[in-house]
């Protein structure tokens, strides 16, 4: 016993700053989450709330009866939190601590993984200015007078913390633990939390170079998928693969191609709630694609999704013969944020709370102080800027402010692409 | 093997094509009419389409048990002006046993030119009137102060354009209180290009009875809070919003609350173009109709055998090829 708090000890005084960083960052986004959800007064846009609330009501099984916008981890979870809850706030508040404590627990995981490939300069560097975001959240909260700030959204609302923890713990495993199992574990879960963190696999199988590695960390990955798939895959397969495909239908939202399809509004299904009870195909039947419903989306260029399907599948593989050609570290800190930002960057949509993960990604993915701050804060901006536009009256600014953000936004993106393409490329790998 | 070839005949055996049906339906306000769904099996989706601006109350009886169907909540926001929605009324109801099912279609109001959502807890009555000369909608708005949980429960009378508003725009009419209390009564525009609902005052709460106003809503008019101008815009829908107030009834002994608007000669021009929406509520109506019927899939006993070998098969591979991993090592 004494040997381990010495241990935890020694750690503390070995990594203080870190702590001191991840503490005041977790009060902060506590403090902003709770002031938001009283505020709101049992007002939300958008909450897992009634989405459990009308499954109770109607005593559906999610993934058998009624389909979900996630899988199974990145709504399950959260179903202990309502049935504690005695009402929509105190319902946001156990889910607000639930993300508050996978943000800092992804930070931490943050921290390892460039501990390890960089050195601790750079890890206390990098989370000193992802977790500074928050600090321009509350001068914008403040300034705004509003209560509703990006953090606010996507703690309160989203399940993309929870996504973040996942990836994040995949990283470790892959590149400061280099165990190929808990890797494809890791992954497994993440995919199973919100798809996303599947994309790392394509840098964990160029990491993992021997056939036995990358066997483990197949299996794992397909295992792990499985036996979470498994109770709604085999008592409805065909409710559960309507979870995935009903985004096959989805239009584009708050990006390029969006603004070329003639959409300026954000992202959002109008919909009966009992739609969730139909399989994808025969809701295909009833409702026909329209160019106004979002749900089932009537192109107006049909060649364009699939044009951006191709180029996704470019991009991925591109990242992983870039990757192949590597073999330290920091090229798979790299590798893994350019696998991601390419798959977003041809994504039909894209949504704010998608900053949960990009913003770190794009932060970590930098050896240069000085780009950690343009790309990561400017990044952060323009995230900020468009929750202010639906949430204040800029109704006649928001056509022009809008398109602004979505193209500077896409624009930054692409740079940290090219940037981290380039690095790649050249082999500039820095410490 | 047997298990699994057993699911494999259970997916690809199941009924992916819906029993689907449309026709015409003649309904009366007032009274039912009904439509007979035989031989459902159970945990069979039934899903109905009316294509009408009407607002139809659906029961669904097998014999003489009513089924529940379920509400009608939309995904996502919370509101439904999206012209999928509002032009076309939907239901559903899954079977929970076989048989024969009966649905009865009740018209909650006349048909008029418009779609109606209300908010709140709220009677809704409409009729054709005539009111100094004007051919006239009388809506009357009641509700119990003790049912009231928000003070302004509303109704929302939806009129869909899909325009882009021209520097002449103009929606005109004349609106009136004809007996009870309003909180207000606004001319609400859908403006898709801000992605705003603007919000015109016509009438106030503190009118009196038996007033009658004329009212006029331009490109270029104030939007009720300053927020913004339609001019240019894309324009999807135009809704008159009326509110019902309790406070109007603060000191009265009983416990309804009510109010009747009187509604007419609305007119939208816009690009030259003039168009009227005729003051008309029609008790009887046809109303076109889809009816699917989908199958639901339901697992035989040998799923769980299924699993079973699933998760042993994983645990098979998983060993050997940690083992040959570790021999290798």
């Amino acid at each position: 016993m004494e040997n381990i708090l010495s241990g935890i000890k020694s750690y503390y005084g070995e990594n203080k700053p870190m702590f001191i960083i991840l503490l005041t960052y977790s009060i902060i986004l506590a403090t902003i989450c709770i002031i938001e959800i009283l505020k709101a007064d049992g007002f939300y846009g958008w909450s897992l709330y009634p989405y459990f609330d009308y499954v109770s009501k109607v005593h559906a099984t999610p993934f058998i009866d009624f389909r979900s916008g996630y899988p199974p981890v990145g709504l399950l979870p959260y179903y202990p939190l309502f049935k504690i809850s005695d009402g929509v706030v105190s319902f946001q508040l156990y889910f607000t601590f639930v993300n508050v404590g996978a943000l800092t627990l992804s930070m931490f995981f943050i921290y390892l993984v460039l501990s390890s490939a960089y050195s601790k300069a750079n890890a206390i560097k990098s989370i000193a200015i992802i977790t500074s975001l928050p600090f321009i959240a509350m001068v914008s909260f403040y300034s705004s007078g509003w209560y509703k700030t990006l953090y606010g959204v996507y703690i309160l609302h989203a399940v993309e913390p929870l996504s973040l923890l996942f990836m994040t713990v995949s990283l470790y495993c892959m590149i400061v633990r280099r165990t190929p199992t808990l890797t494809g574990l890791f992954i497994g879960i993440g995919f199973m939390t919100k798809i996303y963190p599947i994309l790392l696999l394509i840098p964990a199988i160029a990491f993992f170079r021997s056939r036995s590695d990358a066997l483990k960390l197949l299996y794992t990955t397909f295992a792990s998928t499985l036996i979470i798939s498994l109770p709604f895959l085999i008592l409805d397969p065909l409710m559960y693969a309507t979870v995935f495909l009903h985004h096959a239908t989805r239009g584009p939202s708050n990006t390029i191609y969006a603004l070329i399809e003639g959409f300026y509004g954000h992202t959002g299904l109008l919909h009966p709630a009992f739609d969730q009870f139909l399989y994808y195909w025969q809701l295909v039947k009833v409702y026909p694609p329209r160019t106004n419903d979002h749900a089932f989306y009537l192109w107006k260029n049909p060649s364009l999704p699939i044009v951006l399907f191709v180029c996704q599948v470019v991009a991925l593989v591109a990242c992983y013969l870039l990757l192949r050609k590597h073999s330290d570290s920091r090229a798979f800190v790299k590798g893994s944020c350019l696998t991601i930002l390419s798959f977003v960057f041809f994504s039909k949509l894209y949504s704010p709370h998608f900053a949960a993960f990009i913003l770190p990604l794009v932060v970590i993915s930098f050896d240069k102080f000085v780009y950690k701050v343009l790309f990561g804060v400017s990044l952060y901006v323009m995230h900020e800027i468009q929750g202010l536009l639906w949430s204040r009256n800029f109704y006649d600014l928001r056509f022009p402010l809008f398109t602004s953000e979505v193209i500077i936004r896409s624009l930054a993106i692409l740079a940290v692409i090219v940037l981290l393409s380039y690095e790649l490329i050249k082999g500039v790998v820095k410490g | 093997m047997f298990s699994t070839a057993t699911f494999a005949v259970n997916v690809l055996s199941f009924p992916y094509e819906a029993d689907f049906s449309s026709s015409m339906i003649d309904v009366e306000y007032g009274k039912e009419s009904s439509l007979i769904l035989p031989d459902l099996k159970p945990s069979d989706t039934v899903f109905i389409s009316l294509h009408t601006m009407a607002s139809l109350d659906l029961t669904v009886l097998r014999g003489s048990n009513v089924i529940a169907t379920a509400p009608f909540e939309i995904e996502g926001r919370s509101h439904i002006f999206v012209d999928y929605l509002v032009v076309t009324k939907r239901h559903f109801f899954m079977a929970d046993e076989a048989g024969d099912y009966a649905l009865y279609f009740t018209p909650s109001t006349p048909k008029t030119p418009y779609s109606l959502v209300k908010s709140g807890d709220l009677d809704i009555s409409i009729s054709q009137t005539t009111f100094n000369g004007h051919e006239m909608l009388n809506v009357t708005l009641s509700s119990f102060k003790r049912n009231m949980d928000e003070r302004f429960p509303k109704i929302f009378l939806i009129y869909p354009v899909n325009i882009i508003a021209k520097e002449d725009f103009e929606v005109s009419g004349v609106i009136g209180l004809s007996k009870g209390g309003v909180s207000m009564v606004t001319i609400n525009i859908v403006d898709e290009t801000d992605y705003a609902f603007y919000s015109y005052l016509i009438l106030e709460y503190f009118v009196k009875e038996g007033t009658l106003r004329f009212f006029e809503v331009n490109a270029t008019s104030k939007e009720m809070f300053g927020l913004g101008n339609i001019s240019g815009d894309d324009i999807s829908f135009i809704c008159i919003g009326m509110g019902l107030d309790k406070l109007h009834f603060a000191f009265e002994n009983e416990d309804i609350v009510f109010a009747s608007v009187l509604l007419g000669d609305l007119n939208i021009l816009n690009g030259g173009k003039l168009v009227k929406v005729d003051a008309e509520a029609h008790n009887v109506f046809s109303v076109p109709y889809e009816v699917y019927i989908f199958s639901k899939y339901r697992p035989s006993h040998y799923v769980y055998v299924l699993q079973s070998c699933i998760v042993i098969g994983l645990i098979m591979v998983g060993a050997a090829i940690f083992t040959r991993g570790k021999r290798q090592g």
